[in-house]
């Protein structure tokens, strides 16, 4: 029934790290996914970074919030919350009640569910063909929420140990336990913010050779991050120019966000668009394709 | 190794992103343990020579036994083996009791019939260049 070739599919941009990316990546990634067919850019993240850098602050603290909808007592429908972009997705907004909502769910029958039945369920493949959500920084029932709903995640991954930790602590704490009772696809690892060389001993080069020499984690680095072992061993002898792998720290991503733009629509012509692009097509597909 | 494990209150959710599946709430269940799957036999599981007639309980393996790589067919197939899987399959494990199959097992047994069926995969694209309209 969808409108594209493509299976309907819901991802979870996730990662229990503050600051790596997730609004920015899961904001854009639903943008370009609005190419191939019918978007939700869903806000599960109390701090509405999202939902304020779309430009709907209002909303944010507005009456309605996502317990209305998914909680016992709430007296809304999805249609009453969900707010239309100019960017060609619609938002489900997060709002700064959300916290409560949270602990509200933690006391409901089948909280970590309710999300996947109330929305996803009813509208994922009928009204949208793609559903996108952004995740806390923190563990609990809106990130089981994004989790049991989408069955997919995307995990973003800047430089550094502590992204590399806050990974780790995102496998055991969130994805790990949640197989118990569901199939999760880690559809992509994606390095993010990206600006050193990586033909020197930097944070960068550790992070690109961490995943793409692990079995684990090889097959998930989207084909922008991609460098095997014989293309470092060439860059490490002066045979190849060193590449610009992962998505780069850039002004203009800084900036769109500024504007309360996804970047397709800020700067049109970015080389970082592609990269986007890719993670859409990695959606799309349901995992990385060489 | 946390104590509790958070995802405790789904009880027995189905994991079903297609939307062949019938989406009804299952009522909760006291978590059962997942099985420590019992060493899954690599050989396809056709020596069952006695079917139990008590329900199985939960997948036959975990999920960190799975090695996930992508399949490439045409949409109009993939559509055949879902609607297969919806109208026929999932009826059939319901009328044999078992109410929480998961993608991965599905996803299991059909490589296990291909690897039985070689022959059959040879006709199938033996035939389809033939008459590619198949």
């Amino acid at each position: 029934m969808a409108a594209t070739e493509d299976t309907p599919r819901a991802v979870s941009v996730v990662i229990l790290k503050g600051g790596v990316g997730k609004s920015t990546i899961s904001m854009n990634l639903a943008r370009q996914l609005s190419e191939r067919g019918r978007v939700l850019f869903a806000d599960l993240d109390p701090n509405g970074h999202a939902t304020n850098g779309l430009g709907f602050g209002t909303v944010y603290r507005g009456e309605t919030n996502l317990g209305d909808v998914i909680l016992d007592n709430g007296d809304a429908t999805v249609s009453d919350l969900i707010q239309e972009t100019k960017f060609g997705f619609d938002l489900l907004p997060s709002s700064d009640s959300l916290e409560d909502v949270e602990k509200d769910l933690a006391g409901a029958l089948q909280g970590s569910a309710r999300v996947k039945t109330k929305i996803v369920d009813p509208l994922l493949g009928e009204r949208y063909d793609y559903i996108v959500f952004d995740c806390p920084a923190y563990p609990g029932m809106l990130n089981n929420n994004a989790l049991v709903a989408s069955g997919n995640v995307i995990i973003p991954l800047e430089p550094g140990s502590s992204s590399i930790g806050g990974y780790k602590r995102t496998m055991e704490r969130l994805i790990t336990p949640s197989r118990e009772y569901i199939d999760i696809d880690v559809l992509a690892l994606v390095p993010n913010k990206l600006r050193e060389r990586i033909d020197h001993r930097t944070e960068d080069r550790e992070l690109l050779e961490n995943l793409n020499t692990a079995d684990a984690t090889e097959g998930k680095v989207p084909n922008f991050a991609r460098i095997t072992a014989d293309q470092f061993d060439a860059i490490d002898n002066g045979e190849m120019k060193p590449p610009k792998p992962g998505i780069r720290y850039s002004a203009a991503l800084s900036k769109s966000l500024k504007a309360q733009q996804p970047l397709m629509d800020y700067d049109p012509d970015n080389s970082q668009l592609e990269n986007f692009d890719e993670l859409a097509t990695i959606v799309a597909n349901g995992g990385v394709e060489r | 190794m946390t104590d509790a494990n958070p995802f405790d209150d789904l009880g027995a959710v189905e994991d079903d992103s297609d939307d062949t599946a019938e989406g009804s709430n299952d009522p909760v269940v006291e978590s059962t343990d997942a099985p420590t799957s019992p060493e899954a036999s690599s050989d396809q599981g056709s020596d069952r020579t006695e079917e139990s007639s008590d329900p199985v309980s939960g997948p036959s393996f975990d999920y960190s036994e799975v090695r996930q790589r992508p399949l490439y067919a045409r949409g109009e197939t993939w559509d055949e083996f879902e609607d297969a899987i919806g109208i026929s399959v999932v009826p059939e494990l319901r009328r044999e009791g078992i109410r929480d199959e998961e993608k991965r097992e599905i996803h299991d047994a059909v490589l296990s019939l291909a690897a039985e069926e070689p022959e059959r995969i040879v006709e199938l694209i033996i035939e389809r260049r033939r008459d590619p309209e198949r």
